[in-house]
């Protein structure tokens, strides 16, 4: 207990030494009296804090209490409101989806969940549906790195990078349990239970566990309407989307050790195993589809980090992960098709920094990967990456921080086992030549004046992308000499933050962030058509040049009688050009599925009390028009689309109610309810073409909270 | 401040647009090159227009058909989505084939498991004949016949056989159904007997390699003959012989064109196969010419290997090679090199015009290239997707 007090206490003086005017998530402090509520949203607030003191640019975060309104049901759904991000999403509860930062491209994002990143050696694509929100409880994208100096030598590797962060448990005083237990249900035949608990172990020690069962048919109707030129009804059809169900379940278990005021370990174990069905396009004539695919991923990750001597953080991740996926096409129509792939990725890193003076810090960092696949086709890769990096803090007037990765890469593979069986070829693979690439960056942050919240940013980076076991070796398609591709990121913004008073309530503030980027993507990887039929390779042919504008704001009034009103908007502005050859048709075209605008806006209004409080969020989503091809032409126009979504809640806690109930109640249930509304204009659309999104949709969230 | 977020918000709004009512792509017209002359000046062999079919790329829903029109001198892209608004998601998915039989048109719609079937001259729909994972058609008696990559469901999931079908053209009902080899691809009807070519292409690497004989009496498969491994194409000449191209294994066997004689011996007499090391992908018969293309890729120069040709059928296959030095190229002009993956071909044959097209990068618009007799190029005009298949209409 006295670790939880001396936390609140930490907490209470990490508020005090940044001042209102750092209040990274200021929807945290804004709880009047409530107890309860005041012990997580402080504890929150300084967890944003402290995390944003050492970041050079600030990331764009959604965090506690922000997810919660949201009331999201993946990671995907949650990252819509991010500015410079595309996603993906082939539709419904199990469609996958993809994310893709300032038009890079999937395979430049790095996920990372709980520090350590997730792999997919095979196609290099993570999709973000699979990932749940129930137990995240801080999301944050950052363009570029984290320009947090301790990471990982990989962490330096990526163009653009999202980090998961799982709730960590916490105990009101002599508590040694937390209970949530959460039912979600809604349209598509959504059930989504999950059960949450928090086990103290010790002062230091806790257990934590959650367990989610996800559990859609899929079905929803969609509708494709067409008008003549002239403006008759072409046709106009309603059909119901088939072979999109989803059974999935996700355990995870972490055990958390805070064994002094500066170190911890934790290890966790995650486990995912769905099956689902794959809807497919809506093409002429057929309606429904028969691909079934199975998927199984697991990992177990453990961290431990300390500060040795004052000056030297050590920290030490490892990770071991198995995912197994099967695919069949059972449709009667198609050749019949299954697959099977396994693949294992071990990991190891080690991360040192050390304070040389108080404004002056170095890092060094190595890690090593090991990554399998096997089953369909044999291949395996080494990775090793050496980081060094160093960060300087003048004064808070400048702060600036240079790193530089070393990747080595060393490929090993054997075609696909048919072809294996067939040439009779039973040998060790060949291992190829070491890769090697070094990538700089620079992040620089400068406030003119301590009396504003002003800060000029700027970064410039290179990452590359290197080729999947897909590009390499995907039967008859793969290219073992791909070069990886090459990302180079230029940067300017701003950001200010601006705190002010309504009828002299504090905590209202505004905010904006403005940047305006410049990438160049060369040697990209692009799938080239080969001479006779549809034999495709890979060859290292694109270069796409990137130009956009990302602007944030945030106004956040806390208003008398425990009002508050929040409103949020972002907008990107963006293109994307493809100029590999000036003989192409779609020279100086767009690329697909970039739109030049995209944009969202969140309004949050609620009123909250010592034992309830309620609370009404607007959101908007707009992605402007674009093209489903390479050619800007009038065939491959899409037309934007937009959502809009509403939500409302109430929460309650029982045996609050009253002064003196809550003394007598010492650790009040609570129990919550909201309830969901998307795409209420119902509005049909395609994100991708062919793909039909689902109209208006509902969903009813009941959780109780010991 | 307050103003100030608004004011920002507003600036996006006014710059981006919002949906409207998704209208039917419309076709364009494009003028060529030729003389426009009227419809009565036309000899009855000589073609009044082509209809040109595009693949569109798998999953994109993006099969067209463009027009060709002699008369006027134009070029119509996505003629059938104009003349037919009101068929629901358009053409279909993936375009393989287009024959004319009397006053029809028959597209073939690979992914959309259907044959569809429309008026000569209007290019307006009648109605589609059902056909799962259907592949070419060809015509004899008032009967179509159509090959497809999945017959009857097999016990093995694993080794599904494909299938002829036979439809009555005046009903468009299926009649009768015949189970040949793996993935039957091209065919053709000599007497009473139809010889498919049995790929196998999604066995690789066991492709098969033979060619089905089907005996149109009783719609029974009579014999298999082995030919070439991975055959494709299947043309008779007017000596009714075979053509027959493989496209052989990746990276081990080169694609090749045999030819396949003395079948007018029938089916109890073998018939006489001739190899040649002629790469061809696509070829059409004029008169006693054969023209073609041939491409493959070659992993050593990371580039595709092309070659055009024309050569005499009738001229004698030495060591049961062709020399390749001796067979002309058909382009003279040196503008083959614009060309990045050549797709379809065809000839007028009338006049001797060459039609080439081109499908780029598949996920693009390709290009038609008209070339004259000698080799020069004449004119180009910009198709759909994956421009594959022409077919002539005459008066």
């Amino acid at each position: 207990m006295r670790r939880f007090v001396s936390i609140v206490f930490f907490t209470l003086l990490c508020v005090a030494a940044f001042s209102q005017n750092n209040a990274a998530d200021s929807l945290l402090a804004l709880s009047p009296d409530s107890l309860i509520a005041r012990y997580i949203d402080l504890e929150e607030y300084t967890i944003t804090a402290r995390v944003k003191e050492k970041d050079i640019i600030i990331p764009q975060t959604l965090s506690g209490v922000q997810l919660k309104k949201m009331n999201a049901l993946s990671v995907a759904d949650a990252i819509r409101y991010f500015s410079g991000v595309q996603i993906k999403d082939y539709g419904g509860v199990g469609g996958i989806k993809t994310v893709n930062i300032r038009s890079m491209g999937t395979n430049h994002m790095g996920v990372y969940y709980n520090g350590i990143q997730l792999g997919n050696a095979q196609n290099g694509q993570i999709d973000l549906g699979k990932y749940s929100l129930e137990n995240i409880e801080e999301i944050q994208l950052y363009n570029g790195q984290k320009s947090d100096i301790w990471q990982s030598a990989r962490e330096f590797g990526a163009a653009g990078s999202i980090y998961l962060t799982t709730r960590r448990p916490r105990f009101a005083e002599g508590k040694n349990v937390n209970v949530k237990a959460q039912m979600r249900a809604g349209s598509f035949a959504l059930i989504d239970p999950s059960l949450l608990l928090d086990v103290k172990l010790s002062e230091t020690m806790s257990l934590t566990m959650n367990a989610e069962l996800i559990s859609s048919n899929g079905k929803y109707p969609f509708r494709y309407r067409r008008v003549t030129p002239s403006g008759e009804v072409a046709y106009d059809t309603t059909a119901i989307r088939q072979n999109g169900d989803i059974n999935a379940i996700r355990v995870e278990a972490a055990v958390n050790h805070y064994y002094s005021n500066t170190g911890f370990w934790k290890l966790q174990l995650y486990h995912y195993n769905s099956e689902r069905g794959v809807p497919g396009a809506i093409v002429n004539n057929v309606w429904r589809n028969g691909e079934r695919l199975w998927d199984r991923n697991s990992f177990v990750q453990a961290t431990w980090q300390d500060e040795l001597f004052n000056r030297w953080s050590v920290r030490i991740n490892a990770k071991y992960a198995n995912d197994y996926t099967r695919y069949i096409n059972n449709d009667d129509k198609l050749i019949h098709v299954e697959n099977q792939y396994l693949q294992q990725e071990l990991y190891f890193t080690m991360a040192h920094k050390v304070r040389i003076f108080d404004w002056w810090d170095v890092s060094a960092a190595y890690d090593l990967q090991y990554n399998a696949l096997s089953m369909y086709a044999e291949a395996h890769r080494f990775t090793h990456w050496l980081s060094a990096a160093t960060a300087i803090n003048i004064k808070n007037y400048l702060r600036l921080q240079a790193s530089v990765l070393g990747t080595f890469v060393q490929d090993a593979s054997q075609s696909n086992n048919s072809e294996r069986e067939a040439l009779n070829n039973t040998e060790q693979p060949a291992m190829q030549a070491l890769n090697t690439k070094l990538t700089p960056a620079l992040f620089l942050s400068y406030r003119p004046t301590q009396l504003v919240d002003l800060r000029l940013n700027a970064f410039y980076k290179q990452s590359y992308r290197y080729p999947t076991f897909n590009d390499l070796y995907y039967t008859d398609m793969g290219n073992a000499y791909l070069k990886p591709e090459l990302a180079k990121q230029h940067n300017v913004g701003l950001s200010f933050t601006q705190p002010f008073r309504i009828a002299e309530q504090k905590g209202s503030e505004f905010r904006l962030n403005a940047d305006y980027y410049y990438n160049r993507i060369s040697d990209k990887i692009i799938a080239y058509p080969k001479g006779q039929q549809f034999r495709w390779t890979m060859l290292n042919l694109g270069l796409v040049k990137i130009n956009g504008i990302d602007i944030n704001a945030q106004l956040h009034f806390v208003l008398p009688k425990d009002f508050y009103l929040t409103a949020k908007a972002q907008y990107t502005y963006q293109t994307a050009i493809d100029v590999t050859d000036p003989n192409d048709s779609y020279y100086g075209d767009q690329i697909p599925y970039i739109p030049w605008h995209s944009g969202s806006a969140v309004g949050m209004f609620g009123w909250q009390n010592d034992w309830q409080q309620y609370g009404l969020n607007y959101s908007f989503i707009y992605v402007g028009e674009r093209y489903n091809q390479q050619e800007n032409i009038i065939y491959n126009y899409t037309q934007p689309w937009y959502t809009h979504d509403l939500s409302v809640f109430g929460e309650w806690q029982f045996g609050a109610k009253s002064k003196e109930s809550r003394a007598k109640t010492k650790y009040p249930i609570s129990l919550r309810v909201a309830l969901d509304v998307n795409n209420l204009l119902s509005q049909d659309y395609d994100v991708i073409l062919n793909y039909p999104m689902p109209k208006r949709n509902y969903k009813c969230t009941i959780s109780i909270t010991y | 401040m307050l103003i100030s977020l608004c004011s920002l918000l507003l600036i996006p709004c006014s710059l981006t647009s919002c949906r409207s009512d998704e209208i039917i792509f419309p076709a364009e017209y494009e003028v060529l090159p030729i003389e426009s002359r009227e419809l009565t000046s036309f000899a009855p062999n000589e073609p009044i227009g082509m209809y040109l079919h595009n693949e569109g790329n798998m999953g994109s829903n993006k099969a067209t058909i463009d027009y060709l029109d002699f008369c006027n001198g134009t070029y119509i892209r996505n003629i059938y989505g104009e003349r037919n608004p009101n068929v629901i998601k358009e053409l279909g998915d993936v375009g393989n084939d287009i024959q004319v039989y009397g006053h029809r048109l028959y597209a073939v719609i690979n992914c959309s498991h259907k044959v569809e079937v429309m008026d000569l001259r209007t290019c307006r729909r009648i109605g589609q004949i059902d056909i799962p994972n259907c592949r070419y058609i060809r015509f004899h008696q008032d009967k179509a016949y159509i090959s497809s990559y999945v017959g009857p469901v097999s016990i093995d999931p694993n080794a599904q056989l494909g299938a002829i079908f036979e439809v009555d053209t005046a009903t468009l009902r299926i009649t009768r159904q015949v189970t040949v080899g793996y993935q039957p691809e091209e065919f053709e009807i000599i007497g009473n007997y139809l010889y498919v070519a049995n790929s196998g292409g999604y066995r690789t690497p066991d492709y098969d390699s033979t060619l089905s004989v089907v005996d149109l009496t009783d719609f029974r498969q009579v014999k298999k003959i082995p030919v070439c491994v991975n055959p494709h194409r299947v043309r008779k000449d007017p000596y009714n012989r075979l053509w027959i191209t493989s496209r052989g294994v990746h990276k081990d066997v080169q694609p090749q064109l045999v030819l396949i004689k003395n079948l007018e011996l029938g089916i109890k007499n073998d018939p006489e196969i001739q190899y040649s090391k002629i790469t061809s992908s696509e070829m059409v018969i004029f008169g006693d010419s054969m023209y073609f293309y041939g491409s493959h890729w070659s992993d050593e120069t990371m580039s595709n290997q092309i070659t055009y040709g024309v050569f005499n059928i009738q001229s004698p296959i030495p060591n049961n090679q062709y020399p390749i030095s001796n067979i002309q190229s058909f382009i003279t002009d040196g503008t083959e090199q614009n060309i990045k993956i050549p797709y379809g071909i065809q000839v007028n044959p009338y006049n001797g015009d060459i039609y080439i097209t081109d499908a780029k990068n598949y996920v693009s618009s390709g290009q038609l290239h008209c070339y004259s007799r000698e080799g020069k190029r004449k004119w180009s005009v910009r198709t759909g997707d994956i421009p594959a298949h022409m077919c002539f209409v005459y008066r």
